[in-house]
């Protein structure tokens, strides 16, 4: 995850574009843009307003995944935070909204945060690339290393005050072929 | 397994803030002004205060502000925890 950026700052250099109607070229495209200034301007942090803040150093090593292995940076433009909800760690994004989608929000389980993260930033992608919310009532399912790992998407209310509809990832994980107990 | 038919919120504009030093403002006006060839960067115009630049022909706007980033807003980019 982040670390916390540099706050001890005393100027802004703020830039801006029109989203446009193609998503992923226009967050690629500014995304080009702030590498370039940031590595000719000293830049303690760099602000995807108004979720997400990273350090520049962050920004780079996402940067550099993107053109060495082709990962979308969607962590430099889209915010987790997780929150306790009735005992259950519940992970809600922020920016997507931002972009005209749906934000996420589920739970996350200790034994399958890394897997299940893995699928949320793969969800988070595909909305961006296709310019479309992911459908009411969907599913898909992932592999990981040792794991299967299901989930069902709905629209729902979020659980944030004055927010509008979200996507809710419920997630299953298949153990050597057997649903886990307590995943969902 | 995209909706097309949900109602999406209404789309913002994009907005990112490099937070720099003051005394390294003088620099960003002139990285702005001599654009990047690479990029397709071209400066339009621009004085102390802003520039308008284009990318690929797609118009930017960038501001120069001597003063630090809101500390409400900061955090909330940090933590932006709103339940």
């Amino acid at each position: 995850m982040r670390s916390e950026p540099h706050p001890n700052h005393d100027a802004m250099v703020i830039i801006e574009r029109d989203l446009g109607d193609h998503k992923l070229p226009a967050l690629l495209a500014l995304t080009d843009v702030i590498h370039a200034l940031a590595r000719k301007i000293p830049a303690h942090a760099i602000v995807w307003s108004p979720f997400a803040a990273s350090p520049v150093t962050f920004f780079n090593e996402r940067y550099e995944a993107l053109y060495a292995g082709g990962k979308l940076p969607v962590s430099l433009w889209i915010q987790f935070a997780e929150v306790p909800v009735d005992g259950k760690r519940m992970i809600l994004t922020f920016g997507l909204e931002e972009l005209g989608l749906y934000e996420l929000e589920f739970e996350v389980t200790n034994d399958h945060f890394a897997l299940q993260m893995t699928v949320a930033d793969i969800l988070m992608s595909r909305m961006i690339a296709r310019n479309e919310i992911i459908k009411d009532n969907s599913s898909d399912r992932f592999s990981g290393v040792s794991h299967e790992i299901s989930v069902k998407i709905s629209h729902r209310s979020s659980l944030r005050k004055k927010w509008g509809p979200v996507c809710f990832l419920d997630f299953t994980v298949d153990q050597g072929g057997q649903p886990a107990k307590g995943v969902h | 397994m995209t909706d097309p038919e949900a109602v999406a919120p209404e789309p913002r504009r994009l907005r990112v803030i490099l937070l720099t030093d003051a005394i390294h403002l003088d620099l960003a006006r002139e990285v702005v002004r001599a654009g990047d060839p690479g990029l397709a960067m071209d400066f339009v115009s621009g004085d102390a205060d802003g520039a308008s630049f284009t990318v690929n022909d797609v118009p930017h706007q960038v501001q120069y502000l001597a003063r630090p980033l809101n500390e409400d807003t900061l955090w909330r980019a940090i933590f932006p925890n709103v339940i």
